[in-house]
């Protein structure tokens, strides 16, 4: 695998560190607005003195479908559709400016159920409501 | 006289018939690849998107590894993955085909040892390395969906 590892690899295994130390309980998220969304929440963390905001969006993406010939062979047209797809992001921030964006990176949705599980507390939740008689 | 020349047309008939046997070959042999690559191409997305399924029930798993449950639901979601892996490694490029064969010796070590010892470092690897060869793959499929 080392032969093979890119920045691209790093950017996943840190991902998945930051899974882990979640799901270990090492790093604590908490609850916060947005950047895209005022309905929608995001999840903040202070990793390494660093600040990191993680989130889900909707974006509108285009898929090329088919490809169309047009008036001459040497101008191609794609035939794309337009799509409501489901985005996460995980900025860093610097100075709350936001310095660098993962976004779409694999790995990233499975943090993000994770944190939102973490952050909402859903686990002492269902222990108070266990425990009443 | 021109009926003499009848006598030679069977053996002329019989070696041209030669070359057009290996042209039909051929063409068969291109029509079988052509057939195999559609066939891969469909199929390639809707095997990446069960992969990234598997990648996101072990992340699930993982947080219930400590329980034998957990590590029982981890190895039942590692048989089912290694089968959708073995899939697309034949689908997919050099790059992504030597992910792939990493993979699946990770996995195959994991299911060796599965009873001994401590397992959660190789899971977590095992996770990590899944969505290595997801990104090389996000790349591959979006190039084959642009024709390339």
């Amino acid at each position: 695998m080392a032969a093979i590892a890119t920045s691209k690899d790093k950017a996943v295994q840190f991902i998945a560190k930051l899974l882990r130390l979640t799901q270990t309980g090492a790093i604590e998220w908490s609850v916060g607005p947005s950047p895209h969304d005022t309905d929608e929440i995001a999840f903040t963390a202070s990793i390494e003195e660093r600040m990191v905001r993680l989130y889900q969006f909707n974006e509108e993406v285009r898929t090329v479908t088919t490809w169309d010939d047009a008036d001459t062979m040497l101008s191609i047209r794609p035939n794309s559709e337009k799509r409501i797809t489901r985005s996460t992001a995980l900025d860093v921030l610097s100075d709350g400016y936001v310095a660098y964006t993962f976004k779409n990176q694999a790995g990233l949705s499975d943090l993000y159920d994770s944190v939102a599980y973490a952050a909402s507390k859903v686990e002492d939740l269902m222990d108070a409501v266990l425990a009443k008689a | 006289m021109w009926w003499d020349l009848w006598g030679y047309l069977s053996p002329i008939a019989d070696w041209a018939s030669l070359p057009s046997l290996v042209v039909s070959g051929l063409a068969l042999f291109e029509i079988t690849r052509l057939r195999r690559h559609i066939i891969d191409r469909v199929r390639l997305p809707v095997l990446v998107a069960s992969l990234r399924k598997h990648g996101k029930n072990f992340a699930d798993h993982l947080k219930s590894y400590e329980s034998p449950e957990g590590r029982q639901e981890f190895s039942l979601e590692i048989a089912k993955c290694e089968t959708n892996l073995r899939l697309v490694r034949t689908k997919i490029s050099r790059t992504g085909r030597q992910r792939a064969d990493e993979l699946l010796k990770l996995i195959k070590g994991y299911r060796a040892s599965d009873a001994t010892g401590d397992q959660t470092e190789a899971a977590w690897r095992i996770y990590t390395d899944l969505n290595g060869l997801l990104e090389e793959l996000k790349n591959f499929v979006a190039e084959q969906r642009m024709g390339a």
